[in-house]
């Protein structure tokens, strides 16, 4: 079992791993080591070992996505959206574009469950998206008739849809150019990462630029970050279930929070 | 301050006016800063007019679905400032337009919007609340660059009204410009007529954003309650606007006839002109609202008839994207910051390593990447495609093909007789052509079944001797099928 050629092996493989663009497909070696490890047993042991070393979880070992390694906020390699965002106003927008992206990519929940399907997205229709779902919270809140406005001391308690919906999807500038605060120059950032990260494919450029999804990032949204998230929402009490109907009395949660007293606030 | 109820709502609506004064704020502020800019000459301008003009513009020219181009704005504004200084030249008006849009736009903060700041009494305790708003918002148009359209702030500051019920003020707006065209004072009709305009702009904006609603998401309305209830309360409005504008417009034409006075009859016709742009915009609000029901059950068959989900599995946008709308920045960022981490894959940290930071500081820095930059698409004209020969010589090289008979005759025969044609030699030529219908009849003999004759070219060992062409001399046959041999393909013809 403890064959330095099976250590090398293993880590060979969490090498090939950690290179997001590259597929079994592409590399005869890849390939092996990934069939070895579904055939495997104690390699794929030694494999889950050795990545629980990197604090990386192994989401899947996939013939045709390869190994697809998780990372949790707290390990050394995950990235955040501080990484590829530099100003601090554009990322609540560009975090939200990396959901958005899944979501219009995985529109139907059973997407995600079929290893066929091959998302499709736009910029423009990532923007459309959110935009659509903003002006429905805002007609709600126009029913509710609550008071629009935000703690003048607080900025950061605006409900994000409104934070959103304050960006203008896109500016002219002098020259032409996309506006780069500008939603769609955004959402186009995000994308453009995650394609060069092997997470989508560059399909062209229209609607400000159309990509399709690989294998990887459907595994990685359908085991881990979708999960995740529903988890993280899960323990501040906001529960929806798939038919977009609460299952619990979710919205005296948010309008709590989005106008808490401001004697609660300095205690943070 | 305002006394706000238990639902944080404004009982003496001081909130809500000081949220009308704030909208005008941006306007009054053109005003205030066109002395700071010290470089300019520009304090001659009004700059309140110049702004009113730009949200008016862009009030009349949005459509239903597309909004008013930075240009036309521009230009509008520039001929409001050509009549305040026209002394100056056309490039400062134009100069003097842009900076007020961009003011209006409010050009160089990062959201682009303005706040204002007011305060409500929630639970007893006085809160400052900041109220964001804007003037102009910038839209995709179709092609994607951006548009303009007014905020419905900025119509309520331009219409002088917050909070009203549109309808209504519609009925009202009509009515007071026809009790005014009875009476014959077209001077005051001519503005009467002109809030009438903006009132129709109003209605249709309101109108577009309640279908939006229906169109984002079906279960949020009830098609019996809320919008077939909703279509059929507008095209009544609509209906009564069409009927009552007709009218006016009736009265109109008949002022204008009956009049006596030099005045009136362009004063009635400027009126028309307005009244005909309201009938317009009624008439394409009444298109739309007709296409409601056909709408509904697209959007119904897109949206309700779905299969449900065969496993649990998340629904990213129902349970994930709407709840994290709901919540506050501070909450929703580190969520979909985990979120990004999760969908992203595993990144080896950079480590910093002496030399390659010396390599880094030394590099200069890169340009800015070219993603956001304009990408020109190239446009491809329609080339006609260009015969290499003329018809005659397709003719010539026919009939000079014709004269071969079983005895064959020589290609280089034939070359000489293509060239005392007289047409000069070279490429694109008589003998080029000739040259290449040879070598097609080597390469593929043609039959012809009518007369059961076949013209063919042969290759025997004779060499050509050409000043332009290389190869085989070959022989060109015209006989019935069965005399001519059976050609060798392996030998080749090369044209120079």
């Amino acid at each position: 079992m403890n064959n330095p050629d099976d250590t090398a092996a293993v880590n060979r493989l969490l090498a090939f791993g950690f290179q997001p663009g590259l597929t079994p497909r592409r590399n005869a070696e890849y390939a092996t080591l990934v069939d070895r490890c579904r055939t495997d047993q104690d390699f794929a042991r030694l494999l889950h070992a050795a990545a629980r070393g990197f604090d990386l979880t192994v989401i899947a070992v996939d013939p045709r996505a390869g190994l697809v390694l998780g990372a949790t906020a707290e390990t050394q390699f995950a990235v955040s959206v501080t990484d590829h965002i530099t100003r601090p106003a554009d990322r609540p927008i560009a975090a939200l574009a990396h959901l958005a992206i899944a979501a219009l990519a995985y529109y139907r929940p059973e997407d995600l469950d079929d290893p066929s399907h091959v998302g499709r997205i736009t910029v423009r229709h990532v923007d459309e998206m959110v935009e659509r779902a903003t002006k429905e919270l805002e007609r709600q809140a126009a029913e509710a008739d609550t008071d629009d406005g935000v703690p003048a001391d607080h900025p950061d308690l605006m409900q994000l849809w409104r934070y959103y919906q304050r960006r203008n999807p896109v500016s002219s500038t002098g020259d032409d150019r996309a506006h780069s605060k500008s939603r769609h120059a955004l959402i186009k950032r995000v994308a453009e990462y995650l394609a060069d990260n092997g997470m989508l494919r560059r399909a062209g450029k229209e609607n400000g630029g159309t990509y399709t999804t690989t294998a990887r990032y459907q595994i990685q949204v359908r085991e881990l970050a979708g999960q995740q998230m529903l988890g993280q929402l899960a323990e501040l009490g906001i529960t929806v279930g798939p038919d977009g109907s609460p299952a619990f009395s979710s919205p005296e949660i948010t309008t709590a929070l989005t106008t808490p007293p401001p004697s609660a606030e300095r205690g943070e | 301050m305002s006394e706000a109820g238990p639902h944080g709502r404004d009982t003496l609506g001081l909130a809500t006016r000081v949220k009308a004064l704030a909208v005008a704020d941006p306007v009054l502020d053109l005003e205030r800063r066109k002395s700071l800019l010290a470089s300019r000459e520009w304090t001659g301008y009004q700059m309140e007019e110049l702004a009113l003009t730009a949200i008016d513009t862009v009030t009349l020219k949005m459509d239903f679905d597309d909004g008013a181009r930075h240009e036309d704005i521009v230009a509008a504004m520039a001929r409001v400032a050509g009549l305040q200084m026209p002394q100056r030249d056309r490039d400062e008006h134009t100069a003097v337009a842009r900076w007020v849009l961009d003011s209006l736009l409010n050009v160089g903060t990062v959201d682009r919007d303005f706040s204002h700041d007011y305060g409500i009494v929630l639970h007893g305790s006085y809160t400052t609340q900041t109220f964001p708003f804007k003037l102009l918002r910038e839209v995709p148009g179709p092609d994607g660059r951006p548009r303009l359209r007014a905020s419905n702030e900025a119509i309520s500051v331009l219409v002088g009204a917050v909070d009203l019920d549109i309808a209504s003020e519609q009925v009202a707006a009509d009515a007071k410009l026809e009790a005014l065209v009875r009476r014959g004072r077209l001077t005051d009709a001519h503005r009467a007529a002109e809030m009438a305009l903006r009132r129709t702009v109003q209605y249709t904006e309101h109108i577009r954003s309640r279908l939006e609603g229906m169109r984002r998401d079906i279960r949020s309305v009830d098609w019996v309650r809320d919008v077939q209830s909703m279509q059929t309360e507008a095209l009544e409005h609509i209906e009564d606007r069409i009927n009552a504008e007709n009218t006016i417009k009736d009265n109109l034409v008949r002022m204008m006839e009956n009049s006596t006075e030099d005045t009136t009859p362009a004063q009635a016709a400027e009126l028309i002109a307005i009244l005909e742009e309201c009938l317009r915009r009624h008439a394409s609000l009444q298109a739309n609202l007709q296409e409601v029901g056909e709408r509904f059950r697209a959007e119904q068959e897109r949206q309700s008839f779905v299969p449900p989900p065969s496993r649990a599995h998340v629904a990213l946008e129902r349970q994930l994207l709407e709840p994290a709308l709901q919540l506050p920045v501070r909450q929703a960022y580190p969520l979909l910051d985990t979120f990004a981490t999760a969908a992203t894959p595993p990144h080896r940290p950079a480590i910093i390593y002496l030399p390659d930071l010396i390599t880094g500081l030394m590099t200069p820095p890169t340009e800015p990447d070219g993603d956001d930059g304009l990408i020109i698409e190239p446009e491809f004209g329609e080339a006609p495609d260009d015969s290499a020969f003329s018809d005659e010589q397709y003719t010539a090289v026919t009939a000079l093909l014709q004269h071969t008979d079983t005895d064959g005759t020589r290609l280089s025969e034939l070359l000489d007789a293509a060239r005392r044609h007289g047409i000069p030699t070279g490429q694109g030529n008589l003998d080029h052509l000739l040259a290449l219908h040879v070598l097609g009849l080597f390469g593929a003999p043609h039959h012809d079944p009518e007369h059961g004759t076949v013209l063919a070219a042969l290759a025997d060992d004779h060499e050509l001797d050409d000043a332009r062409f290389a190869g085989h001399d070959l022989l060109v046959v015209h006989g019935p099928a069965t005399a001519i041999p059976p050609t060798d393909n392996s030998l080749q013809e090369g044209a120079a």
